[in-house]
């Protein structure tokens, strides 16, 4: 429920050894790092039942439960032999698993399940397998019967087994090794499931990346266009190398549709390559596709940085997509927190290498996310509307900002946890929390959490700002201050934390209190609170906080759902 | 003597390049699990398959016995220094 950090502990409980998995997840790339221990194998139904097990010390952060199901369902198994073939008891088993995880689920911060698989060389009876009683219907069953268990649990991430084993060019299971030590998966296999484990907790804890920067030239288009021309790119069916280009860019647009900002850096004429991003049949990305460009013949490093500046967004939640092996070295030479992959010489190759990405993770999709290179663009309108000679306070009065605050309530509660696990920037304590965590806060007593949805009149920015409070000592603290980088730079700071000082108010007379974390990037909120408090008092000064007259602030209840 | 096969099994595990040590799971080298991943370290370095009757720590008690043991799996281990095996 809080900001430590590393390492985490992950304890991994499974039907056969996994103390391979503990050690690839050691091995694994990329955060968060962690201390992961396989509990003795074969001990599922005891560990998961038992608060008092020993696997449960040192008390975990994270739990993994992975186990096949031919171990786990007596009557799967018995269906894998030809004994018998029982949907309802393999769902009634499978139930009985969800409900025990979902019980060991409540001791830790959030808990990972891999799907079931069988082997790949369990080929069953083929004709047979997908009818009632088949082998193939009833994993699916027995996988669903999970799904649905734990439908509505967001502290138990399920994963998908399948499509590891089908990432793989190598075999899955290995029945030497579960002969010899009761190891069931191979190498392979245990690498992709590390990858993906960690892949799932940085979405869960918000350590996502958010932008793909991309080159144009042999990366959104097939050849270059300073010297085919725009008739000569490769971009369309029925040419298969221009098909494979129109499958890069729908790959993209698949990201940008779930909330990840698209760029471009392209060593170009910008007049030349928006003749083709807005008038080629071919393109599947257009120009309101992309939230911010840097066409030109500066280095792409510079661009970069210009395009970190200009999106608020660091250089660690970069991705950079080129085609030029030089670009990538210089990018990753003078940009470490870039991630750069290495982009496949093959067209066919890159659509792959964009759906196959894990760096994207995220465990909800908010109505924020869909409409968010839509918001960017409505940034770059307010920007340009903002005539040079006209003073700020003008041009923030023209944008009819608009404050709706609500408490915190269920349907808020998914967005409102990403805003507090991604914001960097203007976060007062950088607390972080998985969402039920948060949930579980925010209901205690004395505690109140505040979202607030911010609009002006080129659009909406969502939900894109929440503050809590608590009781404390007679007195009240901000626990929470955290704003969006889409909305710095309004003054909409001073309308919520004038709101929220109103509700700290009603709470008592005592002081107000928000001390800060120090980050590496949230200065900003830092800066901002700083500047509300008189001399060396250690409490706010009511006198520096107010609502600036340009913004309408509006507080809701929350209508039919309960507040958290 | 050493060669490809002592740097190797020395990268993966202080101790296991030893000629002087006369049985890795006595001295806490290895044990059952570390046997596995040794396993598959062998099979992709030299490629190699390692049978299952193969997988018993006779095979693996010390550098000679691995030795023999690639020897009979027909794996070309290079003499001298240690060498990069493109994977």
């Amino acid at each position: 429920m809080d900001g430590t950090p590393n390492p985490r502990r992950l304890l991994l409980v499974g039907d056969t050894t996994l103390d391979p998995l503990a050690a690839a997840l050691a091995q694994a790339p990329g955060g968060p790092t962690l201390d992961a221990a396989a509990a003795p194998y074969g001990q599922v139904y005891q560990i998961l039942m038992d608060p008092s097990h020993p696997a449960w010390q040192p008390e975990p952060d994270y739990l993994a439960v992975w186990t096949s199901p031919q171990l786990t369902l007596p009557s799967l198994n018995a269906a894998l032999r030809f004994q018998s073939a029982d949907p309802e008891a393999v769902v009634a088993e499978a139930k009985e698993f969800a409900a025990a995880v979902a019980a060991a689920a409540q001791r830790v911060r959030l808990t990972i399940v891999p799907s079931w698989i069988l082997p790949a060389h369990e080929r069953w009876v083929q004709s047979m397998t997908w009818r009632h009683g088949g082998i193939a219907n009833l994993l699916a069953r027995a996988n669903l019967a999970l799904a649905d268990a734990w439908a509505g649990q967001r502290n138990i991430l399920m994963l998908d087994a399948a499509h590891w084993q089908s990432s793989l060019s190598k075999p899955s299971h290995d029945p030497r090794m579960y002969a010899v030590a009761k190891v069931m998966y191979t190498p392979a296999m245990f690498g992709k499931a590390a990858a993906e484990i960690k892949a799932a907790l940085r979405g869960a804890l918000g350590r996502s990346r958010k932008v793909v920067v991309c080159d144009l030239d042999n990366t959104l288009w097939g050849g270059i266009l300073g010297e085919d021309g725009a008739a000569g790119i490769r971009l369309q069916a029925p040419d298969p190398v221009g098909e494979c280009f129109v499958a890069a860019q729908e790959a993209l647009k698949a990201l940008r549709n779930r909330g990840l900002l698209l760029a471009i850096c392209s060593k170009n004429d910008e007049d030349h390559a928006f003749s083709v991003i807005d008038g080629h049949p071919g393109m599947s990305l257009r120009r309101g596709d992309f939230a911010a460009w840097r066409i030109n013949w500066e280095q792409k490093a510079d661009n970069l940085r210009s395009l970190s500046a200009e999106l608020n967004l660091g250089l660690d939640s970069f991705v950079f997509l080129d085609d030029s092996p030089e670009e990538r070295d210089q990018v990753r030479a003078l940009l470490p927190d870039v991630l750069v992959p290495d982009c496949p010489a093959s067209p066919a190759a890159i659509a792959p290498l964009i759906t196959a990405l894990d760096c994207f993770e995220t465990t909800t999709i908010s109505a924020e996310d869909a409409q968010r290179t839509a918001a960017y663009q409505a940034e770059r309108d307010r920007r340009a509307a903002a005539s040079p000679g006209a003073d700020v306070n003008s041009w923030l009065a023209s944008l009819d900002l608009r404050v709706r605050a609500s408490p915190l309530d269920p349907s808020s509660l998914p967005r409102a946890a990403q805003l507090l696990n991604k914001t960097n920037q203007f976060n007062l304590t950088l607390r972080r929390a998985e969402e039920n965590a948060f949930a579980a806060w925010a209901s205690r007593p004395g505690n109140s959490v505040y979202v607030f949805h911010i609009a002006d009149r080129f659009g909406d920015f969502g939900l894109a700002a929440l503050a809590s409070l608590s009781a404390e000592n007679g007195g009240v603290r901000i626990t929470d201050f955290v704003m969006s980088c889409r909305v710095m730079g309004k003054c909409v700071e001073e309308a919520i934390l004038a709101y929220i000082v109103e509700r700290a108010r009603e709470l008592g007379p005592g002081p107000i209190v928000a001390p800060a974390t120090e980050g590496p990037r949230n200065e900003p909120a830092r800066r901002f609170f700083a500047g509300k408090y008189s001399g060396a008092g250690a409490a706010l000064s009511l006198a520096r906080i107010s609502r600036p007259e340009f913004i309408t602030v509006e507080a809701t209840a929350p209508a039919l759902v309960p507040a958290l | 003597m050493t060669d490809d096969l002592a740097h190797f099994l020395e990268s993966l595990r202080p101790g296991l390049g030893d000629p002087k040590v006369g049985d890795f799971f006595a001295q806490g080298v290895l044990d059952s699990l570390g046997l596995i991943t040794l396993v598959s370290s062998l099979e992709e370095r030299y490629q190699i398959f390692i049978d299952v009757a193969d997988i018993v720590p006779d095979n693996f008690r010390n550098l000679a016995a691995i030795r023999a043991l690639l020897a009979r799996c027909g794996a070309t281990v290079p003499e001298g220094g240690p060498r990069t095996i493109p994977r």
